[in-house]
């Protein structure tokens, strides 16, 4: 939503205008109020003594982290002398100390989802613990599928999207690690097919990715709507099908078929989320992310074709790949403005045939 | 509701969390008391850390044995009197006679591998376990075992 229209045609009441220095610097540039009304609201918005505030919280921060690197290092230094009930004894209270402390402060604040992710944390630091003391073996992926497993049910309840993202990061790690320890180690499939855990991860990512969008729309979903949790999810899925087709075109010759199949994949993956966030949802942000993977990989191939087809003239061969760098990210650049321009118009026209009471609340 | 819900959930996570302890702590008390010969790894002792990679001396045995081609499965160990184990055969579900285990394996890189393969202790304390020739494990009658620490000998 942006601030014009508030300010010129939005029906709403005052009291649902928030007040902020964008807004009132736009009043003191149009004209609407002079220099020492915006220097009062400004004084009324942001006080002197703010950075008071900001030093305490940054000394506050330094003291958490000082007091929790001591309890780590109190712990690590006597490991051999504690016992191991009192070492899974004491997670155990720190688990249950992190509940009730979630139960005390409610779970529609900060603090107690706060405490809620510290008790998933926690659950972690008790398995790696219990793995040391009874000797469980280097099998690390056991220990992140039961952790994610563990902590499924809270991070459900916490409706919470800073726990979802700590339980789609553990998730990951486990089938990253399960794919290494035990689909590659014991041969379940061959080791050319070892990069194919990147289209794997891009799938799994890709229907989280695809919950978020159909869930954001929902009203009961409203703590899903802000759009780091889209692009938290995209940026990986794209890293995740890019690097297939950068290593393909790097090395044609020695790619596997697992190369093969995950370029497809990730040329798909690619196209698909365009068409999404430029048709249906239209997020410019998500699309300068999908048009920067595209650039790496419309650079790579670029550069590989220049040192292949100039491989004896070192000079000419440096001085065509910069020009051609140069060229490449300008185009890419002009591209995106076109694309900001295009669907800020695009939004404009939508919001004008739409009733005014919606005017305000976008889909995206 | 929710909170109702949250509560439920943290008993059964610490239900899940103390029965596995509960389980560990049976074998340890109860089980019987198997030592199993390390395998020289190349370096002798590869200290990574704070723990160590093991290889078992029967691991060497069952490579030599023709062995039937699954990912994962059983093979049966003896006793002797000084509870030191050796390979007897894979798995072939013939009855066991008194001094005899079974002892899940599985295949790494085609490698016959038992778990676990590392040994944790804490930093610093390396040269306690630099010349360990045994690993003891304790057994359950079910063929379940955990590994408890490393000797020098029987």
């Amino acid at each position: 939503m942006s601030t014009t229209d508030q300010t010129e045609n939005s029906p709403r009441s005052l009291d649902r205008i928030p007040a902020n220095r964008a807004l009132v610097d736009r009043l003191y540039s149009h004209g609407k109020i002079n220099k020492n009304a915006r220097d009062v609201a400004l004084q009324q918005l942001i006080p002197h003594t703010q950075w008071g505030i900001w030093a305490a919280r940054l000394l506050l921060g330094f003291g958490v982290c000082l007091i929790l690197s001591g309890v780590i290092y109190f712990f690590a230094f006597n490991w051999a002398k504690l016992l191991p009930a009192h070492k899974l004894g004491g997670i155990q209270f720190a688990i249950i100390a992190s509940i009730i402390s979630a139960c005390v402060c409610n779970l529609s604040r900060l603090s107690g989802q706060l405490s809620l992710i510290s008790a998933s944390v926690f659950v972690g630091v008790f398995l790696a613990v219990f793995g040391q003391i009874y000797q469980t073996g280097a099998d690390a992926y056991q220990l992140f599928m039961v952790w994610s497993l563990l902590i499924l049910g809270w991070t459900i309840l916490s409706n919470f999207a800073a726990h979802w993202v700590l339980w789609l990061v553990i998730f990951n790690v486990f089938l990253g690690l399960w794919w290494d320890q035990v689909a590659i180690a014991r041969s379940f499939v061959g080791r050319d097919w070892t990069l194919l855990i990147l289209p794997l991860l891009a799938l799994i990512n890709g229907l989280a990715l695809c919950t978020r969008e159909i869930l954001s729309r929902k009203p009961s979903c409203h703590w899903l709507t802000p759009k780091w949790t889209r692009w938290i999810i995209l940026v990986p899925i794209l890293i995740a099908l890019n690097i297939p087709i950068v290593l393909l075109i790097v090395d044609i010759d020695q790619a596997y078929d697992g190369v093969f199949i995950g370029s497809f994949i990730g040329a798909l993956g690619h196209i698909s989320l365009y068409l999404y966030y430029r048709k249906i949802v239209k997020d410019i942000w998500s699309l300068a992310a999908i048009t920067v993977s595209s650039l790496v990989i419309v650079e790579t191939l670029a550069m590989k074709i220049l040192y292949e087809a100039l491989r004896d003239e070192d000079e000419l061969g440096l001085l065509l790949m910069g020009i051609v760098t140069i060229a490449i990210i300008t185009g890419f650049t002009m591209y995106l403005r076109n694309l900001t321009r295009t669907l800020q118009e695009e939004n404009k026209a939508r919001e004008n045939t739409k009733p005014k009471e919606n005017t305000g609340a976008t889909n995206v | 509701m929710r909170l109702k819900i949250m509560i439920g959930l943290t008993v059964l996570v610490l239900l899940v969390l103390n029965y596995s302890i509960y389980q560990k702590e049976e074998i340890i008390q109860n089980g019987e008391t198997v030592l199993l010969e390390l395998a020289p790894v190349d370096p002798r002792s590869l200290i990574q850390g704070d723990y160590m990679r093991l290889r078992y001396a029967i691991e060497n045995d069952a490579a030599n044995v023709t062995s039937p081609n699954v990912k994962s499965g059983y093979m049966v160990i003896s006793i002797n009197p000084q509870q030191i184990a050796s390979f007897v055969r894979f798995d072939d579900e013939t009855p066991l006679t008194d001094n005899e285990k079974r002892l899940y394996y599985h295949r790494t890189y085609s490698r016959v591998r038992i778990v676990p393969n590392s040994f944790f202790f804490q930093e610093g304390h390396a040269d306690r376990y630099q010349n360990a020739r045994y690993g003891v494990f304790k057994f359950d009658d079910n063929g379940n075992h955990i590994l408890t620490d490393l000797v020098d000998g029987p």
